[in-house]
């Protein structure tokens, strides 16, 4: 294994060479000669040092106010600071203690005991870095198997309407896409944050889990369906969100809300014209707006039972003269500056997994 | 005269500080030829010249630890005593406890002089 490092910080000489001799063996050694350079050195090699050896008397920064500073940034929890002082007033070493250091150590060091005492703490801390690796990766597998059951139970219900999984697959990442359009465009409007998208996908694609209620007869109706047929087929929408209740514990899942969002309203309009509650602009939530939009312009550009697939530019242009009902105009924004962006991901070059709608 | 030589002239607490130097004779000897150029010591008598007090007290506590370090240990204790003194706010007994440093100091200093390599 490659030497870890620590940091020796003390304005002697003497005491640096001292310490750099017994730890010299067993780790990369840094120096510094007072407090603000030990900060600029833990600055230079953030994450590398795994213990601070610290002096408390020094001048331009004492190890207090080094301590006092790491603590402010919350950084004492990742990395150790001991004190290694001449002190030995009661009450100066409590304020060393309550300041955050790990252990005092008194000058003169025994090194024997001084490696025990430090390497003791930077082995504990290794097998604590270890497992929170191991369960950040054990969380972010749990993470990946949970979209990628909510991805197989939407593409079971797509199937019946003659859809394959891409249209999943390409729901989700067009919708990740108009969200970040959205916010380089509106920086100052729209900020979603890592775990924010992530919902927000894997609830774009559950969108259609209503359509597992509409029979076959009008989900797969050739033709252009009646009016009574329409309403039937509204339905999906809330459908959808009844589905989602009846799955157990699903409610106390954070992907719930926008689920039952994005099924719910995913056919609503900026006009207020769409279904089922005739939302008007604001009144919708924007990813249930970015679904939507992403749901039809997918629709244009794929063969469908009852028509035939339009080109990607005839698919905007129909988009923007509001021939599938009216969108947010700043969706409308994002769409035309990222037409390049979406026509790339719909023809991405053989070999990078193609997506051909 | 010889490093174990020291341990009486001095005193001084070779072995220990033979541990702290990784065995090395040779690292001793260096770093304590270092000791009279130290500018912890010169930074205290001034302050004592001065009645600077809590410079006093720093000057005294930095020579503590290089000292400590060095196994030196009358030097080791005097200037504990002199940041003790200050700490209670005894100011009038240290220039008293500053010259027995000064003199085990010197002490420290000639026969660290004297040292073979």
């Amino acid at each position: 294994m490659e030497k870890q490092t620590i940091l020796i910080v003390d304005d002697e000489e003497i005491n640096r060479a001292v310490l750099s001799i017994t730890f010299g063996d067993d780790f990369q050694i840094l120096e510094a000669a007072d407090g603000r350079e030990a900060l600029a050195c833990i600055d230079a090699h953030p994450g590398e040092i795994v213990a601070v050896l610290l002096d408390v008397v020094m001048p331009v920064m004492d190890g207090f106010e080094v301590l006092r500073i790491l603590g402010e940034r919350q950084m004492l929890e990742q990395l150790p600071v001991f004190l290694i002082t001449a002190e030995n007033s009661e009450e100066r070493l409590r304020l060393g203690y309550d300041l955050g250091a790990v252990d005092i150590i008194e000058k003169p060091i025994v090194p024997y005991f001084i490696r025990r005492r430090i390497g003791n703490v930077i082995q504990l801390n290794n097998l604590v870095r270890t497992q929170d690796q191991m369960l950040a990766a054990q969380a972010k597998e749990i993470l990946d198997l949970n979209s990628s059951i909510l991805e197989t139970l939407a593409t079971a219900i797509e199937f019946r309407d003659q859809e394959s999984g891409e249209h999943v697959r390409r729901i989700r990442q067009l919708t990740l896409l108009l969200l970040e359009v959205l916010m380089e465009r509106y920086p100052e409007k729209y900020c979603f944050d890592e775990e924010e998208l992530r919902l927000i996908a894997d609830a774009a694609v559950m969108h259609d889990l209503g359509k597992i209620a509409i029979p076959d007869s009008i989900l797969n109706k050739p033709g252009r369906l009646t009016p009574e047929e329409f309403e039937i087929m509204k339905t999906h929408t809330t459908q959808g969100c009844v589905l989602l209740d009846n799955v157990p514990r699903l409610r106390e899942n954070p992907v719930y809300a926008y689920a039952y969002d994005i099924c719910r309203h995913h056919h609503e309009r900026w006009d207020g014209r769409g279904y089922p509650d005739h939302l008007k602009a604001g009144e919708i939530t924007i990813w249930a707006q970015v679904v939507a939009l992403a749901d039809v312009y997918d629709a244009l550009v794929g063969e469908r039972v009852y028509k035939k697939a339009f080109s990607h530019e005839k698919a905007v242009s129909m988009i923007l003269n509001g021939e599938c009902g009216m969108f947010n105009p700043e969706l409308m924004d994002c769409l035309t500056f990222a037409q390049e962006r979406i026509y790339g991901m719909y023809h991405k070059r053989s070999g990078e997994e193609p997506v051909q709608p | 005269m010889k490093l174990e030589e020291l341990e009486q002239a001095v005193p001084m607490d070779v072995r220990g500080t033979l541990s702290r130097f990784g065995g090395s004779r040779a690292l001793v000897v260096r770093f304590l030829r270092k000791f009279p150029q130290d500018g912890a010591y010169s930074a205290l008598a001034a302050a004592v010249e001065r009645q600077d007090w809590p410079e006093v007290e720093r000057s005294a506590h930095t020579l503590k630890g290089v000292a400590a370090n060095l196994g030196l240990e009358r030097v080791r204790t005097g200037s504990d005593a002199l940041v003790q003194t200050v700490r209670r706010g005894e100011t009038e007994a240290v220039s008293a406890l500053f010259r027995g440093l000064q003199a085990d100091y010197e002490a420290a200093c000639g026969a660290i002089a004297a040292l073979e390599e």
